[in-house]
């Protein structure tokens, strides 16, 4: 089985803005590796449940305590854009979002 | 230049420290003077705490002062923690990772924070924003990666240990081509919090020494269950003890058949052959054994890897983190603005690959085939456990290549990691280590079962003790040592 891989529907899942070069560049190399993968289409599988976590034990949920171990200036210190102490992002709405 | 300090290895170290013959104010001055004469040539730091006083020395501290390297994946607080990438080049801890929190309460001095391929994604450290880093064995050729830095900070003896991170071999290749020793520990046995996020299920973090006997006293110090991280195990802390018996004589030894079909450096395959025979000189059982699937493990891992990275990687849009991008633009413009500048060339690939293997249509056919091949190899592993006690390889096909030799072909630079994926994609102990061999180094990687790193590091410290002359050594080449006055 091989595959056409959609490089404009992707990069728009993705988030990257990729120019015309970059696009022809990782189509290819996407068609390259996934040829390469394609053998594991060939595994016999049936029945046999994934596996996507390796620690099988339960998770323990700890208390939800408060605890203030990190100073608001800490906070803000890595914060793209700070205003008036608060953290700024980008408006959502009213724009073509 | 003297000679390295610590270059009798870690025992004599830190007995050198107790009983009063080296001061740890001396050994950082030593490493001081290394890295100032180093790391214009091999890029291994990104930045060195100069200012950072050792930690206060008392009889609790296990690690009594000794300066520590730390990957630039994990926090630090107040320090830069970028991932190697342009994305988090300002990014500062806000708080530290439980790991490294654990190895200063056991007595570590914070050293410096080493380069890496960008978030982990690469198998030579040529993937860091600020450039490759250089063999300290031979400035022409890779470190290996992703903890490349950390692997070259300990090669050209300037700290004695380091902290990297492996999700598919980046602790353990790296230590195989710079000659010292590097362990992954089981999944869950050391905390991720703290730790930037590549591969969730896969990451872990590991440890960079000369010797087996180092790399146990970091496990020691940084293993242990962390509520923080909800898939750290609550099985107990590792502690290193006394092996009752010889480690490796009668010990079973399976090396996976697939390892004779691939094709490997001559100068490998004549250590690999060398060391089993020693070991069978030593009383062990060294035999060939089938072990179905493993020869799949390449493309489990890189779907599983990256369709997990594509999710993980989501966060850094510009907005909440990472740099922001032009306020002007819409929402979405600027979000894909920041990501296509922030992000260097192999980390688009592996977005694009995995939110490939997770869409619409294909998730059944690649991201869901991969998990259920990967339930198949972690069996494979299940079932020659019940008859061996280790699995063991070449850590590597080959010993480090040239800078720019797999830059073009990512396939290439993914088989680097054929070796070291199976026992990732299984989650179990392993590590690499050097043995004799002629011009670049080569390492063995021996994998033990889930959680049994005692027996991993007491194997490898006989080995080690036994051959005084093999021993691990740093690089004293006059290429990397000379031009302190540069």
């Amino acid at each position: 089985m091989s595959v056409d891989v959609d490089i404009d529907a992707l990069s728009k899942l993705a988030m990257l803005d990729l120019d015309e070069n970059e696009k022809s560049a990782l189509k290819d190399s996407l068609h390259h590796i996934l040829d390469h993968f394609n053998k594991l289409q060939n595994v016999e599988t049936q029945g046999v449940s994934p596996l996507y976590n390796i620690n099988e034990e339960v998770s323990v949920i700890r208390k939800d305590e408060v605890e203030r171990k990190i100073t608001k200036e800490e906070v803000l210190a890595s914060a793209p854009q700070e205003s008036d102490g608060c953290y700024k992002i980008l408006r959502i709405m009213g724009k073509d979002s | 230049m003297t000679n390295c300090l610590w270059g009798g290895g870690t025992r004599k170290l830190l007995s050198d420290l107790s009983n009063g013959s080296l001061s740890v104010t001396e050994l950082i001055a030593d490493s001081h003077a290394r890295v100032a004469s180093q790391n214009s040539k091999t890029k291994a730091f990104y930045e060195v705490y100069y200012s950072e006083k050792p930690f206060p020395v008392n009889t609790d501290s296990n690690l009594m002062g000794l300066p520590v390297a730390v990957k630039d994946f994990i926090f630090t607080k107040g320090q830069i923690c970028s991932a190697g990438s342009a994305m988090l080049e300002d990014f500062k801890a806000p708080y530290s990772a439980t790991c490294w929190e654990r190895l200063r309460s056991g007595g570590a001095t914070l050293f410096g924070r080493t380069s890496m391929d960008e978030f982990g994604m690469g198998s030579s450290n040529e993937n860091s924003f600020k450039g490759a880093v250089k063999n300290p064995w031979d400035l022409t050729c890779t470190p290996g990666g992703s903890s490349g830095g950390s692997a070259a900070a300990v090669a050209g003896g300037i700290v004695p240990f380091a902290l990297g991170t492996d999700t598919g071999g980046s602790v353990r290749q790296p230590a195989s081509f710079c000659g010292v020793t590097g362990l992954k520990p089981s999944y869950g046995r050391v905390s991720r919090f703290g730790v930037i996020s590549f591969a969730s299920s896969l990451d872990q973090v590991g440890a960079f020494a000369l010797d087996a006997y180092g790399c146990a006293k970091i496990l020691e110090n940084i293993s242990g269950v962390d509520l923080r991280d909800p898939t750290s195990s609550r099985e107990a802390s590792f502690a290193l003890n006394e092996p009752g018996q010889d480690p490796i004589a009668k010990k079973k030894i399976a090396i996976p058949s697939f390892v004779d079909g691939i094709a490997l450096d001559p100068e490998v395959k004549k250590s690999f052959k060398e060391f089993k025979s020693y070991l069978i000189s030593r009383g062990a059982v060294v035999e060939t054994v089938e072990m179905p699937h493993l020869e799949l493990s390449l493309p489990v891992y890189y779907l599983i890897c990256t369709s997990e990275a594509s999710s993980n990687l989501s966060r850094y849009d510009g907005v909440h983190l990472g740099n922001v991008g032009d306020k002007n633009l819409s929402l979405n413009k600027v979000i894909a603005a920041a990501r296509s500048k922030g992000f260097g060339p192999e980390v688009k690939r592996r977005i694009l690959l995995g939110a490939f293997a997770l869409s619409a249509g294909y998730r059944d056919a690649y991201f869901n085939k991969a998990a259920q091949v990967r339930r198949l190899i972690k069996e494979s592993f299940e079932n020659t456990f019940k008859s061996y006690d280790f699995i063991l390889s070449p850590t590597s096909p080959e010993q480090a290549f040239k800078l720019g030799a797999k830059q073009k072909d990512p396939l290439k630079m993914y088989n680097s990691d054929l070796l070291t994926i199976p026992s990732s994609l299984a989650g179990l102990p392993a590590i690499s280590f050097p043995v004799p061999s002629e011009g670049l180094p080569v390492g063995m990687q021996l994998t033990a079962p889930y959680f049994k790193e005692v027996d991993l590091l007491n194997f490898v410290d006989a080995y080690q003790l036994a051959n005084d002359g093999y021993l691990p050594r740093v690089s004293e080449s006059p290429e990397l040592t000379g031009g302190l006055n540069e």
